[in-house]
């Protein structure tokens, strides 16, 4: 019984691909809508991300099953326990795909998405950003997992990350230098608040009150074998960094360079997935295994 | 004590011994495996039939036979552990079993299984007539997100077979009216089993010891546990 670590480097690719995919839609819908201002390629970008990076998330899920390739035809019974977050999550999974493909295909064709079709998009792409939180924060025997902030962190980082990943890539189709400034506010605000909410939840899992165990899992995080990870990749490049570089461009007149954007979008996407490895990695289960009288 | 001086006081002293012994032997004294035909005490159940195992650290030596005739009876796969003896390691070094403070643990076939409600294909059933939660392994897709809500780690990941398996209480043995190999081969009466609600009425029972997790917020495991009891120095 006292095994490894169940879940591993796949899974957290998994979570991030889905969060990713997810914030890429919300910002292509955000770009659709106007929200960002008038940068060029950038619906497309969001597009073209969201979809691939789910079905590739899906995919490697699929490979992390233990039958996923020996007995693949059990895959489908994943739809049979609805009381299951897993299966309400292949559910979402599975439609936000479709949805997202149909869009990318309509963006592909020039032709005008349906407006209801646009914003059941945007729902499911929430309720995949959100699915790879619940997927974890309803696990009792979990106790740092065993949260519901962390549903609401994945959500805001999977729209940063998801940003950022589609303003690269809209950097890369089109190679020009665009007025980035209403991006870089709601990027701001954003970052902002997945702080804030990262911070609530590693000072409830600290102070003990979701118990000892999840102290023990944060200490690991904060103080512990995680710590370097957790304060130069995570904390110093993923998150201060980036919040810096967008909140000097939200506050100040004179712009930082573009390309010092697009390094803060780098960083952005590379926190939001040392987040998720993060989280997997300080799991520490609520029953040791052992018995101490 | 007195040495008898005649055949009348030496046959008086053999029998008052016999029937000391007699009587020191006539109830709770020795080790009873309880059936769960006569466990089945309580009479007026809505819910229906919940059974448990009862694990009394007074009794146990650490000789593990229970997870050793678990494994030879079901066919554990390399890695994997249905039932494992657990000992507080303040005692690791104790000679004698009385000193040994031991705990063994499979799955608690709890009232509401974790495992259940997370599995994605519903591998996890729960059986109406006695609550043992059986685990269909053909149905399995090996997630592994069982093994994290699990609070009792009593689930095992096989690398063979690349599924999840767990104990079946033997409840096809216990179809046909026997008792699990593991409640059957245990040698002093430690591992025990019968309907909770009567377990739990025993006096001196608990549900939790040393640092397992709470079961009133982990799925009311049935479980039932005789402490260790503090002996005289």
């Amino acid at each position: 019984m006292e095994q490894s670590a169940p879940w591993g480097m796949l899974v957290v690719v998994y979570l991030f691909l889905g969060g990713l995919g997810a914030g890429a839609y919300l910002t292509a819908y955000g770009a659709e809508k106007g929200y960002f201002g008038t940068i060029p390629g950038l619906a497309k970008a969001g597009y073209l991300i969201s979809a691939p990076a789910v079905a590739i998330g899906c995919v490697l899920l699929v490979f992390d099953l233990g039958q996923g390739l020996l007995k693949p035809w059990l895959i489908p019974g994943m739809l049979m326990n609805l009381s299951s977050v897993m299966t309400w999550g292949f559910v979402i999974l599975s439609l936000f795909v479709v949805v997202a493909t149909l869009h990318l295909y309509l963006h592909w064709k020039n032709i005008e998405a349906p407006k209801y079709l646009l914003s059941l998009g945007a729902f499911l792409a929430i309720a995949t950003a959100v699915y790879t939180g619940f997927l974890l924060s309803v696990i009792k025997a979990v106790p740092l997992w065993n949260n519901h902030l962390i549903p609401l962190i994945f959500l805001a980082s999977a729209m940063s990350t998801g940003l950022s990943a589609s303003m690269l890539l809209a950097h890369y189709l089109k190679k020009v230098k665009v007025e980035t400034t209403k991006v870089d506010k709601a990027h701001f605000y954003i970052i902002a608040a997945e702080s804030i909410l990262l911070f609530v939840f590693l000072a409830m899992a600290i102070s003990g009150f979701k118990g000892l165990v999840a102290q023990q899992s944060a200490q690991n995080i904060i103080i512990g074998s995680l710590a370097p990870f957790f304060w130069i990749i995570f904390f110093l490049i993923g998150l201060i960094a980036p919040l810096a570089i967008f909140a000097h461009n939200t506050f100040r007149e004179n712009k930082l360079s573009h390309n010092l954007v697009l390094s803060g979008d780098i960083a952005v996407v590379l926190g939001g997935f040392s987040l998720r490895y993060l989280i997997i990695a300080a799991a520490i289960p609520a029953w040791s295994g052992t018995l101490l009288m | 004590m007195e040495i008898p001086t005649s055949r009348r006081k030496a046959l008086k002293a053999c029998f008052l011994t016999g029937i000391g012994l007699a009587l020191a032997t006539v109830e709770g004294s020795l080790p009873q495996k309880i059936h769960p035909r006569h466990a089945n005490a309580s009479q007026n159940r809505e819910e229906g039939l919940q059974l448990s195992f009862l694990f009394d650290q007074n009794r146990c030596t650490g000789c593990k036979l229970c997870a050793r005739s678990c494994k030879q009876a079901n066919n554990w796969e390399k890695g994997v552990e249905w039932r494992k003896v657990i000992q507080d390691p303040s005692t690791k070094g104790a000679k004698m079993p009385r000193d040994k403070t031991l705990l063994s643990i499979s799955c608690n076939h709890c009232a509401k299984p974790a495992c259940a409600s997370v599995c994605p294909v519903k591998a996890y059933s729960k059986r109406k007539e006695d609550g043992i939660v059986v685990q269909d392994q053909g149905k399995c897709v090996g997630c592994k997100y069982c093994l994290y809500a699990c609070p009792y780690q009593a689930l095992s990941y096989g690398e063979e077979t690349k599924t999840v398996s767990k104990c079946h209480f033997c409840y096809e043995r216990q179809d046909q009216g026997e008792i699990p190999i593991c409640v059957d081969k245990c040698p002093t009466g430690a591992l025990q089993m019968g309907e909770l609600d009567f377990l739990k009425r025993r006096v001196g029972t608990i549900q939790q010891v040393g640092n397992l997790p709470n079961p009133s917020i982990v799925g009311k495991p049935s479980i039932i546990i005789v402490p260790k009891r503090a002996l005289p120095k």
